[in-house]
Order: C-alpha cells, then structure tokens, then sequence
C-alpha cells in the first residue's frame, strides 16, 4: 500500500537527490522538460531545470528564488507562502505533511502505488497531487490543475540520505540580473 | 483574393499597411513593476480575432487564462471570472501592470503596432505608444523574434519566444484604394 511507504519515505528521508522528467500534457500539447533536484528535510530545496529552458530555483528555508537565466530575472518570495504545494513542497515541507493534506490511497499501477495528497484549506494552485512509490521510494508525482493540465514528473537515479552540499541550499543573484519581490 | 483593409481617417498611414495572420507561441515573461513581478511561462494563440493566454508556472499548471475576442477580455484566476473592455485595463486592475496585449501582437512578431505611429531610437529600438521596444533575433532564425522586452517608466516586461508553434510572415498589403 502507498500510505505505509510514504510514511516510510519521509521517516527515513534527511536529503534525497535525484534527476527528473516533468511532462505536462495539456489540451493540444504536451511539454517536456528535464532537470535535478535536491532536497533537505525539513524545508531545503533545489529544483533545476536545464532542458529545454535554464531556471533555478532554490529554497533556504526563508526565501524562495527563482532564477531564470535567459530573462535575466530573479523574483523572491517568503518560502513559507510562495511553497503552495508545488511538488518542492511537499517533499521538502516540515513534517506537517499529514496535518496540511488529507492523504488517500488510490490504487497501484504496475510497480506504482499511488497517494493521493489533497491540501486541507483551498488552493487553486492544484486540484489534485498524487505520489506514486516503488519499495519505499518515491519515483512519481502527478499534479492537476483547474485548466486541465496535467503534469507528469518521472524521478531516476534516486540518493537517498547522501551528504548534500549545504551551499547547493543558499542562492545569490548574479550580477546584472534584476531581482523582484512580491 | 486581398482584402483592404479599413485605414482609419484620423491616423494617417504611416507605414505600409500589414495584414495580420494567426500564430501560436510558447515562452516564458518576466515583470519588473519598481522592484515587484514575477516570472511566469505562457502559451498564446493568436487569431485576427481572438486571442487565448495562458499563464503558467514553471511546474506546467496554468495560474491564469485571459481570452479576448471582439465582445471584450476575460481573465480567468483563482477560480473566479473578470471581464473588462481591454487587456490594459484588466492587467492593471487585476495584476497591478497593464499588459498591451493589442500592441504585443505586433511587437513579438518584430513590427511596429500598424495602426499607431512610432519612431526609432539611434540603436534601431522601436518607440511606440509609450513604450521602448527591444526586439532580439537568433542569427539562427532571424524570422521570429527570440526575445522582445518592453520598457515603460518604472515597469520592463521581457519575452522569450522560446517555441513559435505558427508563425505566419507578416506581409503589407495593397494600400486601400480611395
């Protein structure tokens, strides 16, 4: 079952490293982009995508940024509030997992058992989150929006609790770019 | 056959006329309004007569959806509905920074707004309807502009026109005849 392994994951998780497809398929289109991340529980993330853009973004556990290269633009935001349940957020959060989601199990195809994560108080960034595992190891995430976009992120070459370099979590903008707040 | 277009009395035509064609592009835009914005991706599709705008997070979910047609401009956010008679005005009211949706059409496609006059500073930037209007080109694909960023006191929006799904070559038309 999903609920047992999730439990499982996020125990037994202190910093997890991995690389990732995200595809979303929209109503005519679908769009794919590839990219790593690391996280640090609680609170600390690394999300990079290289293909087909160049876009950083980096939790300190107080602000998040996000960098994108080709604009030359950084925005800023409170980490707290700018998580949403963006996938960074619910690998990284606090260990308040269960008290901001309601968890259900829906199910398992092939290998994959999926969770279902729907947050408690309304947020119309996603309607629905699903987590899927494989022998404890989170290896999918599915987010759905109101439009009816769905985003697929397929994660390989898992590394669990390996050391994390503590500067991969601290961001500073390059020069010449110009950084926004909210 | 060419259809003539309507040349406004009032504004005398100070370019070639041009005949608007439908495109689709896929990109991303940054908003810079004195220190406040965001960075966000976008899907636009473009007709004569209607325009749809999606806005997106880097994670692919669609934020907001604006769409104009010749009734008005609806923006769809945060699950609720806003109508307004432009772009401008419904950006401004509902985001803070007024979006020239009218005039982008032209701009990302490299061409001054048809129906407005603009100068050209000593660097070839385009200045139009109270905008400075930078337009960058790929040696790659010199046809479809790459990036196009647009200043206006106190408030830059720049473009990357990363995927130009349809892109159709803007060509003048026949002057309408008296």
């Amino acid at each position: 079952a999903a609920l047992p392994q999730f439990k499982a994951f996020i125990a037994g998780t202190k910093t997890l490293a991995a690389d990732f497809t995200q595809t979303v398929s929209g109503k005519q289109r679908q769009e794919t982009a590839h990219g790593t991340m690391q996280i640090q529980r609680p609170g600390k993330l690394r999300w990079t995508y290289a293909q087909p853009f160049e876009q950083l973004i980096v939790g300190d556990g107080k602000t998040l940024w996000l960098y994108d290269k080709e604009l030359a633009q950084v925005t800023r935001r409170d980490q707290a509030g700018a998580l949403g349940n963006s996938p960074a957020a619910l690998l990284a959060g606090s260990n308040a997992i269960e008290r901001d989601y309601q968890l259900r199990e829906v199910g398992k195809t092939g290998k994959v058992e999926w969770l279902a994560a729907s947050p408690k108080k309304t947020d119309n960034t996603f309607e629905s989150i699903k987590m899927g595992f494989t022998a404890n190891q989170l290896v999918e995430m599915e987010l759905a929006d109101s439009f009816g976009n769905v985003t697929r992120i397929q994660f390989k070459n898992l590394q669990r609790n390996a050391k994390v370099n503590p500067a991969q979590f601290r961001f500073t903008p390059p020069a010449g770019v110009d950084v926004v707040g909210e | 056959c060419a259809s003539f277009q309507e040349v406004p009395s009032t504004a005398a035509p100070l370019q070639p006329q041009v005949q608007d064609q439908p495109f689709d592009v896929a990109g991303r835009l940054a908003v810079n309004l004195d220190g406040k914005g965001h960075v966000a991706g976008f899907d636009w599709q473009h007709t004569v007569d209607d325009d749809q705008l999606a806005i997106k997070t880097p994670v692919g979910n669609t934020v907001a959806s604006l769409h104009r047609d010749s009734h008005g401009v609806t923006l769809l956010a945060d699950g609720q509905q806003q109508f307004a008679s432009d772009v401008e005005t419904l950006t401004e009211r509902q985001l803070g920074w007024p979006l020239p949706l009218a005039n982008l059409v032209w701009w990302v496609r490299g061409h001054p707004a048809p129906q407005f006059p603009y100068t050209t500073t000593p660097e070839g930037h385009l200045q139009q309807q109270g905008w400075l209007i930078r337009i960058h080109r790929d040696a790659a694909n010199l046809a479809q502009p790459r990036r196009v960023e647009l200043e206006r006191e106190g408030l830059t929006i720049r473009l990357v026109l990363s995927d130009w799904r349809q892109f159709v070559p803007l060509l003048p038309v026949a002057p309408a005849l008296p």
